[in-house]
């Protein structure tokens, strides 16, 4: 033994199996912060090449500046790169056309096209005026090839180019446009010729580390520029950590509130362990006391051996946390796809690794504080008077309660520190879960994408009338590929009821589509579901805040009268503040005499190829047909994105909740060994043992059902009331699920805590406990 | 009949080459009433032996009979409830459950077992045991020697047949120890009850009827003493 600092292995080791649960803990919060920290980061990662490639790899856009203004902003020290690019028609309200579609058109330079914004998906950018770079959808629309050439129909005349490339940013087959890259000069003439105004715009990305805010100021100042001629691009300036209000932002501030969750949850668990340590060993101290030792010694000495514990646990718990977000991360990629299928699969994440090594070591120092004063305070009469650790100061009442009953339910009463944070940390995890809940219900509200009626594609009037023809239609879903098809006729009708009077939108569904209603929870009025399926003249209004048209509402159009029989949440319809009406397809023909559609969904079934949506696509002719499956897939990576974040949040809590009752207990019956086994020896039985534990563990579960209930259910309407009634009309309803579900946990937790020492007594060996000092 | 029968009991603690034998084929009977001093040296066997008198531990072999029944042949129930009704415990660290009151802690195993307390003994014992001032007390209250009487209460509460007491005056000074002993002695003569005690202190196994000697694990019996 070098010094009294050698100790601690020793006793260490002796005294494994109390530590193990503490090393868990420390290991799981450890675990806990490099994970989701790492997570965070590969989320920054991918957010930061998603952002580049959807919102374009530069910082700040001009507008209205000379030309000149290129080359001197270039010129800025803190200037990584400037590109420019105009365009002509990208909202496609101008008769520009292509092979018949409408088009768009965008003069730039290199830089912004395979750089600013990494567009160019094939081939190589227009080498001089006679070419051009085509949206990826000119393929399938006119059979465009690289090498191949196309007739631009402007206003003013035709232009013919040689295609030199293609570019893929996603929006050409969302609006059934073609979109037509240019260089500058090509441009200009296309431009000229129609005679638009010119109005580049200049696209700049700063250097790593630049203050960006302080560079925005400063080129405003210099240029004189007025609001509306900078456009910030947020998201980037969000990644590059330079944001005040952003998505990112709140990324960071999940992930720092996480971390004092997991500090404070760790920090109770570990002083808890540290405590009851300490208390158990109040002789030991005392013996060190009278030999001489100081109390900065045992101050020293009780922090050291807290550090010990983060030898093996903050190793293992950071690699575990990174093996984890690798998990995480492939099932992202692989599983979710979409938005995920850019993830780093193996990334280590230094700052995530360093964030769980720090959490690990606070968590054991803060919690070490205490304890180590208090056993420094111990006294060295203890170590002769013995019988330190039997503190009671009042005594037990028996009640109406057995002796091992009542002995349990003081046991969880004797220390109110003890009880309040137990039932503190139960209330805590129920609150937050029945929080998340809440949240995770708005989830499946508003992000849901797997609704059963989601479309792959949808052929559009385009104007919102009814041109889609029956016959169309039925062409249409007999082709191949086609799993099903249901359309939607719009009309907007004027209305009278009682006290007023307006327009409104009357929308047609087919029997499947009111089917979905109640299957995707649109509404849950059964009854008045069936009513407008069945009835004739009965309809269903979209819910909105103190619209006339509440369900029992009657109107009249027409000449018809018709009642309100049932209200609904959600609609395939946006009224756009005008009410929305939905009823069957019988009686909108009756009442508008109308028989087509303004929307035909189409889905395709799961092997559906791109040759059969290009005949479909033919098939449309010219209507317009919006392919909504890559849109799909990204809605649906959100969803799953979001599901996942809730669903480890929740498994967090339980985690720590777990962990902290099954240490609690644990260190519980360590600390009265010795009295048990005296107990023992006087007659008490090993089920009298159990049933005493089990009542001190009960104590600790329905405190902390009740107060979490107490608190956690106005939590969870208050979130319910604000994000979903007030959104989708859904009145709140006591969740009784979910109480379910956290009962269930509670009474599960309250098991594990009882299952290990209940082992661990039967083996107990009376005579090893008995006489030990 | 002999109360207590102890026949070839052996214990050895560990195996290979740190076994320790604490015991060595003991053997010897107590009739009932009979107040019994074993002695010997520290580390020499005499605890080992007295615990699995009491079936805290089971022995490597050998038999113990109580009142005619083999111990270590129940079961683990059998057995709590056997010990709680039969056999009295006195440790040298009295062991009382800091929570409950004297009071409480005396009838404790009366409470185990899920019986009313006979109150005129209990009255009689705290009389006795000149305890009745105290009985609200919390055992953090009370000195060594009221907490090992506490402890004899606890142990003579349920009318044992065996009472056995590992250095109950281990932690005592002389004035207790006697008044101790003088106790447990008036309450074996009363209850004919049997009492195995281990001691140190010479004076104190003077006064036994029996003194056996535990040497190096092996039983000497060195007869009835009258002084
Ligand atoms: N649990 C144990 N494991 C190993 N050796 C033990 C154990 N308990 C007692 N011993 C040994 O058995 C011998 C007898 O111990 P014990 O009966 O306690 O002696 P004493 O006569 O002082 O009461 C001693 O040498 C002791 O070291
Ligand atoms: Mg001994």
């Amino acid at each position: 033994m070098k010094s009294y600092l050698s100790l601690i292995p020793i006793s260490a080791k002796v005294r494994r199996r109390q530590n193990r649960i503490t090393v868990l803990c420390i290991a799981l919060a450890v675990f806990l912060v490099t994970g989701i920290f790492s997570m965070a980061d590969m989320g920054v990662r991918m957010e930061t090449a998603n952002a580049r490639r959807q919102h374009g790899n530069y910082h700040i856009a001009l507008r209205g500046l000379p030309e000149e203004a290129a080359e001197k902003l270039a010129a800025r020290r803190d200037v990584a790169a400037v590109s420019v690019s105009e365009s002509l028609n990208t909202d496609i309200s101008l008769d520009y056309t292509v092979a018949g579609k409408k088009a768009g058109l965008i003069g730039s330079d290199e830089s912004w096209l395979t750089d600013t914004f990494a567009y160019l998906s094939e081939g190589r950018f227009p080498a001089g005026s006679g070419e051009a770079v085509l949206s990826e959808n000119a393929k399938a629309v006119f059979g465009a090839e690289l090498g191949g050439s196309f007739t631009l129909h402007t206003p003013t005349g035709d232009f013919s180019f040689r295609i030199s490339g293609f570019e893929d940013d996603g929006s050409a087959a969302r609006y059934d446009a073609i979109l037509v890259c240019l260089d500058r000069a090509a441009f200009e003439q296309v431009r000229a010729a129609n005679g638009a105004e010119s109005a580049p715009e200049f696209f700049v990305r700063f250097r790593p580390l630049t203050q960006i805010r302080r560079a925005i100021s400063e080129i405003k100042s210099q240029y004189g520029l007025e609001e509306g001629q900078l456009a910030e691009n947020l998201v980037l300036i969000a990644l590059s950590g330079f944001s005040e209000n952003s998505v990112v932002l709140g990324m960071y501030g999940a992930a720092a509130f996480l971390f004092v969750l997991v500090l404070t949850a760790g920090v109770i668990m570990i002083a808890g362990s540290l405590n009851s340590n300490v208390a158990q060993r109040t002789a030991f101290f005392g013996m060190l006391r009278c030999l001489g030792a100081s109390k900065s010694q045992i101050m020293r000495l009780v922090r050291r051996e807290a550090l010990y514990w983060c030898r093996s646990a903050v190793p293992s718990g950071a690699a575990l946390g990174v093996a984890g977000s690798w998990g995480v991360c492939a099932a992202l990629r692989y599983g979710v796809g979409g938005m995920f299928s850019g993830i780093p699969l193996f990334g280590v994440s230094l700052p995530g690794i360093l964030c769980g090594v720090l959490v690990g070591l606070l968590t054991v120092l803060l919690a070490a504080r205490s304890p180590a004063r208090r056993a420094a305070a111990v006294s060295p009469v203890t170590a002769v008077t013995g019988n330190a650790e039997s503190k009671a100061t009042r005594p037990a009442r028996l009640g109406p309660w057995r002796v091992e009953t009542a002995l349990g339910l003081r046991h969880a009463a004797a220390s109110k520190k003890n009880l309040l944070l137990m039932t503190g940390s139960f209330a805590l995890s129920i609150l937050l879960f029945l929080s998340f809940s809440a949240v995770l219900a708005w989830i499946h509200y508003a992000l849901n994408p797997l609704r059963p009626s989601s479309p792959d594609l949808s052929v559009l009037s385009g104007d919102g009338s009814n041109a889609v023809s029956g016959e169309l239609a039925a062409e249409l879903s007999a082709m191949p590929g086609v799993k099903r098809s249901f359309g939607r006729a719009v009309q907007r009708l004027e209305a009278e009821w009682e006290g007023g009077g307006g327009s409104l939108f009357l929308v047609s569904l087919d029997d499947r589509q009111l089917s979905w209603a109640e299957k995707e929870g649109w509404t849950v009025d059964r009854r008045g579901l069936e009513r407008v399926r069945r009835e004739e003249n009965c309809v269903m209004s979209v819910y909105s805040e103190g619209s006339p048209l509440q369900k029992g509402a009657r109107l009249q159009i027409g000449g018809e009268s018709l009642e309100v029989a049932c209200s609904c949440a959600y609609a395939p319809f946006d009224g756009g503040g005008t009410p929305v009406l939905l009823c069957t397809e019988a009686l909108f023909s009756r009442l508008t005499g109308e028989s087509g559609y303004a929307v035909l969904d189409l889905q395709l079934e799961k092997d559906a190829t791109e040759e059969q949506v290009a005949a479909l696509r033919a098939a449309a002719g010219e209507l317009l047909l919006s392919d909504r499956r890559a849109g799909n897939r990204e809605t649906s990576a959100t969803y799953w994105a979001f599901t996942i974040l809730v669903y480890s949040f929740l498994a967090m809590i339980a985690a720590i909740t777990v962990c902290n009752i099954v240490n609690s207990i644990s260190l519980s019956v360590s600390a009265r060994m010795r009295q048990y086994g005296a107990m023992r020896s006087v007659g008490m039985s090993g089920r009298q043992l159990m049933k005493m534990i089990t009542a001190e563990t009960l104590t600790y579960a329905l405190c902390g059902l009740t107060v979490g209930l107490a608190a956690g259910l106005p939590a969870h309407k208050m979130i319910y009331e604000s994000f979903i009634t007030a959104y989708f009309g859904e009145a709140w309803k006591v969740p009784a699920g979910a109480a379910l579900v956290i009962a269930a946990f509670v009474a599960a937790a309250s098991a594990a805590a009882v299952y290990a020492p209940a082992k661990r007594m039967r083996s107990m060996v009376i005579t090893e406990t008995i006489n030990e000092l | 009949m002999d109360l207590l029968e102890v026949q070839k009991l052996c214990k050895t603690y560990g195996s290979g080459e740190t076994a320790v034998n604490a015991l060595r084929d003991v053997s010897f009977a107590v009739p009932k009433g009979e107040y019994v001093a074993i002695v010997g040296e520290s580390g020499s066997g005499k605890s080992t032996l007295l615990n699995l008198i009491g079936a805290l531990d089971t022995p490597t072999a050998g038999k113990v009979l109580i009142d005619g029944k083999d111990i270590f042949s129940m079961d683990d129930r059998q057995l709590t409830v056997f010990r709680r009704r039969n056999i009295g415990f006195i440790f040298q660290a009295f062991n009382l459950v800091p929570e409950l009151t004297v009071e409480q802690n005396i009838v404790f195993p009366l409470l185990l077992d899920y019986q009313k307390p006979d109150k005129k003994y209990l009255e009689e014992l705290l009389t006795v045991l000149n305890l009745r001032e105290r009985r609200d007390h919390l055992p953090s209250q009370l000195s060594g020697g009221q907490q090992q009487r506490v402890a004899i209460g606890r142990a003579l509460i349920t009318r044992p047949a065996l009472i056995l007491a590992d250095e109950p005056t281990g932690n005592l000074d002389s004035q207790n120890s006697s008044d101790v002993i003088r106790l447990l002695k008036e309450a074996s003569k009363k209850y004919e009850q049997t009492i195995l005690l281990i001691t140190h202190n010479r004076s104190i196994a003077q006064t036994a009827d029996r003194l056996l000697q535990v040497t190096d694990g092996s039983l000497t019996d060195l007869g009835r003493c009258r002084a």
